[in-house]
Parts: C-alpha cells; structure tokens; sequence
C-alpha cells in the first residue's frame, strides 16, 4: 500500500505542486514566501506575560528575554567575564566601575547605543520601584547613579563596598534598555513597559519584527543589526517559541518533525529520543533545579512541627524519583543541592517511615480514626495546590505525592495552581487563603538564590517566600552572611541555613532534576544551551545542510 | 492547554481558484500521509563494505574467536559495556589483567585520567587562591597549596597574588609546605605476587578541619607533589621493556585498540575517509569558528555510513548481524568515535568542544557515573570539560560519583574543592525563577 501511495501519489502530488509553484511564481505572494526565513521551531514551556527579564517569573519567560536582550556582562564557558556591549578593558576604581560602549553597537530597531541608554537603564528603570517590577530595592541599595561622562562612556557607582576583583559580576543579571525604545515622546518620566512588551527593543540576537500578538506562540526574526557568528552557510534566521502545550502534544510534534528543538522534556520522554541518535541529539541544560512541597507554618496543624516532619517521613522520595527514569532525579536534604560546599553533607533526605509517621502523629496529639488523623474529634483535609505544568506533564508523581499521604491517613484535595493565580495569588502573599500545601520547582542561577526563598517578606511586589516564612535564627543567618566576607564562614553560616531548614520544614525538600533538551541533530548544528541562560551561544546555531555553525 | 500547529496559516496565493486549491490539498494531504519524512538523512561518502567492517575491531573483538576471552572481559567492563560481572572500575594502575598489551595500556591510561584530575584540581585551586575569601583567615594554608598549583601552572600572577593573601590571613604564624608533603612512595602485593602501585596511597590529601558556627568543615589539601608522586608511580610501570607493536595476533589487537578510532589492525587499510580516526577528523576540521559545527557533521556523517554499512550485512550466517547486533555495533563506534574526539580537544585545550563529544560518547544521560563501557579516562576527561566550560555543578557530582569508587577517592577531594569555587561568591544578585 505504502509502495503504491508512492509510486502513484506521490508523482502527481509533485506534478500538482509544481504547478501551484508556477502559479505562486508568477504572483507577488510567491516572492513573499520565497523571502522568508527559515524557522527554528522551539517547544516551550509555560507561556510568557513579559518579554523583560527583570519581570521574568519562569524560565520561559527568562529564555524569552535572552533572545531579545543582551546582559551587561555575561561569563564564558571558561567562566571569565565578558561583554557584548562594552569595550575591553573596563575599570574599577572604587567606587566606580567605568567601561565604554562598543563602537558601532545598535539596538534591533538601528538606532545607535550610547551610555545615555546604559544609565537610563540603572538610573531610570532597574533602580526604581514604581515601575512595575521587584528588583528596585536591590539595585538602589547596591548602586548609586549612572553617569555619562562622553556620549561612550561613564561609569556606575557603587554604594557598597565594591570588590577588589569581579565587581562587573554585579551586573551580570542586568540587561540594556533603549531610553528612546522605553519613553514617549515629550520624556514622560516612567519607562513604558507594558505599552512596549509585545514589541521590545533591545540588542539580542533576535527581535520582535512584528508585534507579538499572542503569547502562545511567539515568532522572532533574526537582528538584522547584529552579526551572526557562523563562519558560513545559512543562520538561524528566525525563531519560533511554542508554549503551552502539554508533554505528550510536544512529543507529537517533535517526532512529527514539526518542532527543531525541546527545552524541557519531562526525563522519562526521552529513552526513545536517544534511541535515534541519527536524528535527535540531546544536550544538558545546567540548571540547578530543585522540587518542593511548601508547607503553610500558620496553618492550624502544619503549624505543628511533628505534623510537618510525618508529612515529610511519609513521602517515598526514593520511589518517586524512579518515575523520572534514567538517574534525572536525586533527592535533596535541605535548599543546597547534593555536593555543593553549603550542603550539610552529613545530612540525608527525610526516609520514608510510616511508623515513624504514626510516633509523630501520636506524640502530636492525634489518633487515627477509620484511617484518618483526628486532632480533639476534627479531621483535617490539606489543599494541596500544583504548579499547573507539573500536574500536566508529571500526573503520576503527583498522585504519588497523594497515595502516599492518604496512605497515612492524611487527607488531601488536589488543585492545578494556574500561572494567572500563581502571579496573582501565590507571587502576592495570598497563597494561604487557597492551598496548605503548594508542589512546586525553582530554578537558580546560583546557590545563592535560595535565600530570598526563606527571608522574611518586605513590602509589596513580587514575592517567593510563598507562605511568608517568618524564622528569626533564619533571617539572622541570612543576614550574618551577607555581612561577611569570609568563605569558611560563609560556609558554617550556608551549612547551618540548610541544616536549620531542613528541620524546620518550611518546605519539604524533594528532589533535584536534570535537565535535558532535544534538538534535531539532522537539521541544526551548533546548538550548546549555556548553564541558566540557555539561548548565550544562539548566535552560533546554524541549519545543518549549510555547513555553518 | 492550548495547542499550536506550526505553518497551520501558510499563505496562498489567493488568485488561485478555491475548487483547484481544495484537489491541491486532498492529493497533497493524501500523498503526504504516506509518504512521512524520511527516517534517514541522504548518506554523503563512501560506505564501509563487509570486509572493511569485519576487519575492525568492532567487529573481530565480538565474532573472531582467536580473541583471548579475558582480554574481551575486561575490555568489556573498561569500554565497552554493556557488561556487569566483576568490578567495573579497578583502583588506578592495578593489575587487573595478565596480557602486558592490554596491561600496559590501562597503566597509560589511568595515568591520562589522573593528569586530567590534577589540571582539574591545580586550577580550581589555584582559583581559590585569587580571592581572599576563599580561604579567608581561617584556612591560611589554602593560599600556600593555592600559591603552589598556580606555580605548578605556570600562573606566576596567580601565584604572586596567593602568597600575599597567604601572608595577610597568617598573620605571625609560620605555615610549612612540608607539613602538607605526600608521603613517600609505597606499594602493596599485588595479585599475581609482585608489587603493584599502590598510587591511591599517595593521593591521600591532609585533611584541614574547624569549626565554625557549629559547622564542622573540612578542607582537603593537596599538593602537586602528590599527583606527581602517582603519576610517577605509575609512569615506572610504563618504563619496563615495552611488549612492542602488537605481534599480529587478534587479541593483542584487540588490546590496543579496542574502544578507539583506530579501526583496522596494523597493516590493514581502508580508502581514505572510509572508516576515518578522530586524529584525520580533528586535524581537517578548520580553525576558529565554526570548527564545532564542522566537527558535529562530519562524525555523524561517519556513523551514518558506518550505520549504512552495518544494515548491508545479512541479517544471519557467518558475517551477518541482526538488529540488536547492529545497535550494538553503532553504539560502539559512536563511543569510540566521539570519546577520542573529546580527548583530544580536551588535551588541545578546546574545553566546549570537549564538552560535547564526551557527552556524546558518555550517551548524554541526566548523570553519568562510573558503568560499564564509561572508563576512568572518558569520565574524569568529562570532568574537566565541564570544569573548564564552567559547569561546576556537573562536575562536582562527577567527581564525587567517581570519588565513591575504591582507588579513586581523590576524585571525591578535588569534587569538594571545585565545590567551593562555585559558591565563592559576591553577593550579586541571583536568579531565581518558576
């Protein structure tokens, strides 16, 4: 059947095609479709509301913004520092850091780079807190005004005491904004980024040519003002990011040759992948990822630390991570992942143990009635809210997560967290009022990151403490070890943080996941995600049959 | 969940009348349900024939049955996998094998996975030494064994710049090189009798221990000196009268070659290109940019034809191979392959382009750790690649997952102090996302 579909149908499909092709030449649609270029089609993950990475709250989002925008100071694969935007040969002398912007550099839409753009993008968007974002407060503790000394050059000062070696690492997050891309005409002084999010300006590798509709499904071109690096043959000349969709649509389109590259496929999709290594090739993303179950202390009996320790004694961690398959998943101890210096390396994940679940449940207080823990008579039932894409693509290590407690005789409702009520309700403080319990994943650049997850809340904004964590050994650790500069130390105070959390339960602390992406060894060369920031080395990315890179 | 279907708006030219457009499409769609993409790419080059692959040593290490079985065994554990008896890892320069070939080699190349952990290490400490904090005032010797591996480097500034932060954190007291000096070579009994190396022994750091907000923190030193000292050690078993080129039996063949790119015995001979080495692929392959992209397509291009090659054989009889057999026999090449590729970029000081071809050849999975077929050379080389391509983290749970093995703890040393280089920190602001 297949042989006669071959030799009958598809002579004359061609034949027919040659004629639409004909007809299409002769057309000015045909030149259209003809000019074109050809796209990297990218399988995302959940769909981005921002395209500035200062609002970032996903990795998509992140990734979003990489393509569009370029750091102040990136580090190379052999962790020196450098920098697209400045000249070599910046300077500190405390306390200023003084670098001049390339010659020659341009925004996506050609207007010219000068430092005017770089302190209207400390002084005017990062410094601030009444534009929308939460990084304010950081940056006007940290830094003091930019300022312009040439239209080239000017330098930024630093308001704490300034690195002898390695200050420029503090811009490493920061990325440059375009004063005329970001203010209306006649200087309003508020950077417009919501008017500007579905057409930014910034000097990535690619750009948004047309304004971006919707947000499920985002097409860049290529940044005509910025030189791809391939030593010859056809670049990436467009990208195409699809979000949204569930595991199993993203493998159809993967193995259905419509999609060139899958971020983040769930670990137990990828055996098949492998298997056809002609085709598919896979490549780590370093991420220090790591899973979660964050407990509410105010609730009536979390707040009970014997309550939060059977939970957690209760949870077959060992099993669980089976269900990822192929060694993806280790299971953690505490917020520092398994061999980092501020690990408390003496200290394992929490075994499961239901007897010890029954010991602590009794001693607590409680007995079990019909299978269920009763407390004075009164049952209780957890709410237990889910990272939406985790519920769709990881369903049955979240029922896992469920048998294992009911089995215990802890009840629990289960609730998909959409990514609206996890920036409205979670982000906002308000998680309590929906869930007990939320399962979720961060993502850090660095160890570092996991501290804002367990500091005390401060004013409005964006928050990661989900259920306002309020220890007071913890935020005095925390701050112990901002103040010093010593690495033993600092590593006594880490050690201890994770200890101290590991006990305390804030979270119960499960796992850690490898990433990996597929992309389509046959068709694209090039292709290396970098640790965090993925997209660092896109420009390098090349169809293969161009013999590019 | 949404769902999005790429080029599901593809214009059309809209002269184009409506009643042709709807035939284009129904013969279009009809052909193009049978006919899906292709499986296999179109083959560029020449294709192995069957006599070329049966003289590899892909193939003759399996079919030829001269093959000395114990030498098969260990090749199998060491490089080949998938193979589960015995030890997968012996401790470095042990005897694990009565054929001198095949013993000679393992010597050499656990000395090439440990010259690789000793760059790996002299550099991540030497690292440390550059900031005062690393070893702040606490751990004032950690500058001296810093100011040494940069001096062993050749790092003069770094050096220069860990003996000051030395003098600064040690204030009056005297710290003395000596004290942190390896002990003097030793060797143990080894199993047929005679002395075998005992190079474990000498890599035992002195372990540096506080106390500190109730935190025990120990801190592992260890001197060039005491990756000279193995590295010596195991250079004396390579300085013996050297067996010579393999005799021309099959199994001293096998010995030398099993696990690499070189495919034919000596003597044997394939068209230029046809089964190539990764010295011929690595020396073609241009400079500078696009050198990665150039190394990618050429050895997939190479496994494609020795995949095309592998499906020409009959899938029975003598010098047949059935399916499982061909997967088999293209995994080996594609290991072979690309570990000798990453090798030698990494030896080149091409860490990134190391990175993926050992990746490649250690199967890209979510951890690698010491198996069967990943041998000691392909996962500390994969080690370093990841050290010096700034994946820290990877390389810490590698070094400690090899650490674990008996015989190569000092892998568990050098993983924390790569640990420590990750978290030298400067309270910049960190990224943390959904």
């Amino acid at each position: 059947m297949i042989q006669l579909c071959r030799r009958i149908l598809v002579p004359v499909a061609l034949a027919v095609a040659l004629v639409v092709a004909l007809q299409l030449a002769t057309s000015g649609a045909g030149e259209a479709i003809a000019q074109e270029p050809r796209v990297l089609v990218v399988l995302e993950e959940d769909e981005p509301q921002s395209t500035y990475p200062f609002l970032a709250r996903t990795m998509s989002e992140q990734r979003l913004a990489e393509l569009l925008f370029d750091r102040f100071f990136t580090t190379t694969a052999g962790g020196d520092l450098t920098s697209r935007l400045y000249e070599d040969g910046w300077s500190a002398r405390p306390p200023n850091l003084n670098f001049a912007v390339r010659e020659g550099l341009k925004f996506s839409n050609g207007s010219k780079v000068t430092f005017s753009d770089v302190s209207f993008t400390l002084n005017d968007v990062y410094r601030r807190s009444d534009v929308g974002h939460d990084v304010g407060p950081w940056y006007s503790r940290v830094f003091g005004d930019a300022q312009q000394i040439t239209p080239m050059h000017g330098s930024v000062r630093f308001l704490v005491s300034m690195p002898d070696d390695g200050a420029e690492r503090y811009l490493q997050t920061t990325v440059l904004l375009s004063r005329e891309g970001l203010t209306a005409e006649g200087g309003a002084n508020r950077p417009m980024l919501e008017e500007t999010k579905r057409k930014p300006v910034g000097t990535g590798p690619f750009y948004a040519a047309e304004t971006i509709e919707s947000f499920d499904k985002v097409t860049l071109a290529r940044n005509p003002h910025r030189p791809a690096q391939v030593r010859s043959g056809e670049p990436v000349g467009g990208i195409q990011l699809l979000y949204d969709q569930d595991a199993a649509r993203q493998k159809e389109l993967m193995e259905g040759g419509r999609a060139d590259i899958w971020v983040s496929p769930p670990p137990a999709v990828l055996p098949p992948f492998r298997n056809q290594s002609d085709r598919y090739g896979i490549r780590t993303y370093d991420l220090m990822q790591w899973w979660y179950l964050a407990l509410n202390h105010d609730h009536p009996h979390l707040s009970n630390a014997k309550v939060r320790e059977a939970l957690d004694a209760a949870i077959p961690r060992s099993q669980l991570v089976e269900k990822f398959g192929g060694d993806s998943a280790r299971p953690t101890s505490g917020p520092f992942l398994p061999g980092s210096a501020w690990e408390a390396a003496d200290l394992g994940p929490t075994e499961e143990n239901k007897e010890r679940v029954a010991e602590l449940m009794q001693s607590a207080g409680y007995s079990k009635e019909a299978g269920r823990w009763l407390k004075n008579g009164e049952g209780f039932t957890l709410r237990l809210g889910v990272q939406a894409d985790i519920a769709d693509d990881f369903a049955d290590v979240l029922y896992g997560f469920q048998d294992a407690w009911e089995s215990v005789g802890f009840r629990v409702r289960v609730q998909s967290i959409r990514p609206s009520d996890w920036r409205d309700k979670v982000e906002r403080g308000q998680a309590s009022s929906a869930w007990d319990v939320v399962l979720g994943r961060w993502n850090l650049d660095r160890e570092e990151g996991a501290l804002d997850l367990f500091m005390k809340r401060s004013g409005e904004g964006r928050q990661v403490n989900l259920f306002g964590y309020d220890n007071e050994e913890v935020t005095k650790i925390v701050n112990d070890f901002y103040n010093e500069t010593s690495g033993p130390v600092r590593e006594a105070l880490m050690q201890r943080l994770h200890r101290l959390l590991h006990n305390d339960r804030p979270y119960l602390f499960l796992w850690t996941l490898r990433v990996q992406s597929i992309y389509r060894r046959d068709r694209v060369t090039g292709f290396r995600p970098g640790p965090f920031y993925y997209f660092t080395q896109v420009d390098r990315l090349a169809w293969r049959n161009s013999g590019g890179e | 969940m949404r769902s999005v279907v790429p080029g599901s708006e593809a214009r059309v030219g809209t002269q184009l009348a409506a009643p042709l457009c709807l035939v284009i499409a129904g013969v279009v769609l009809l052909a193009a349900g049978c006919w899906s993409e292709p499986d296999v790419a179109p083959i560029e080059g020449p294709v192995p024939q069957a006599g070329q692959i049966h003289a590899s040593w892909v193939w003759t290490s399996v079919f030829d049955k001269t093959v000395d079985e114990e030498v098969f065994g260990v090749a199998a554990r060491r490089w080949l996998g998938p193979a589960t008896d015995g030890q997968l890892w012996a401790a470095p320069g042990a005897e694990v094998t009565s054929h001198p070939g095949l013993a000679r080699r393992l010597v050499g190349e656990d000395a090439r996975a440990l010259g690789h952990l000793r760059s790996l290490y002299l550099h991540a400490v030497c690292r440390l030494g550059q900031t005062p904090q690393s070893f702040g005032t606490q751990i004032p010797e950690g500058f001296l064994v810093a100011a040494a591996a940069c001096e062993a480097l050749g790092e003069g500034e770094g050096m220069a710049r860990a003996t000051a932060y030395h003098e600064a954190a040690a204030g009056s007291t005297s710290d003395d090189l000596a004290r942190l000096q390896p002990r003097a070579g030793v060797s143990k009994p080894g199993p047929g009798g005679g002395s075998q190396a005992d190079v474990a022994a000498l890599l035992v750091p002195k372990i540096r221990e506080i106390e500190l907000h109730g935190q025990k923190l120990a801190y592992p030193l260890l001197l060039p000196q005491h990756f000279d000292q193995a590295l010596d050690l195991l250079q004396s078993q390579l300085t013996g009268p050297a067996p010579g080129e393999p005799e021309g039996s099959m199994t001293d063949t096998i010995a030398a070659q099993v696990g690499t790119s070189r495919w034919l015995a000596p003597g044997a001979s394939a068209p230029p290109g046809l089964l190539p080495t990764a010295e011929s692929l690595f020396a073609a392959a241009p400079k500078g940019q696009g050198r990665m992209a150039h190394l990618e397509k050429e050895v997939e291009s190479a496994i494609q034809r020795w995949r095309a090659g592998l499906v020409q054989l009959p899938v029975d009889g003598s010098g047949g191979l059935d399916a499982a057999g061909r997967a088999l026999l293209e995994r080996w090449f594609r290991r072979a392959l690309y570990r000798d590729l990453g090798l030698l970029a990494l030896d080149g000081g091409e860490a990134e382009l190391a990175l993926v071809n050992l990746e490649e050849a250690a199967e890209a999975r979510g951890r690698v750790r010491p198996s069967a077929g990943l041998d000691p050379l392909l996962l500390i080389g994969l080690a370093r690649a990841r050290y010096e391509s700034n994946e820290l983290n990877r390389a810490v749970e590698l070094l400690d997952d090899i650490g674990r093995v008996p015989g190569w703890e000092v892998a568990g040393h050098v993983a924390r102090t790569v640990a420590r280089v990750a978290v030298v920190g400067s309270a910049a602001e960190a990224k943390v996302s959904r």
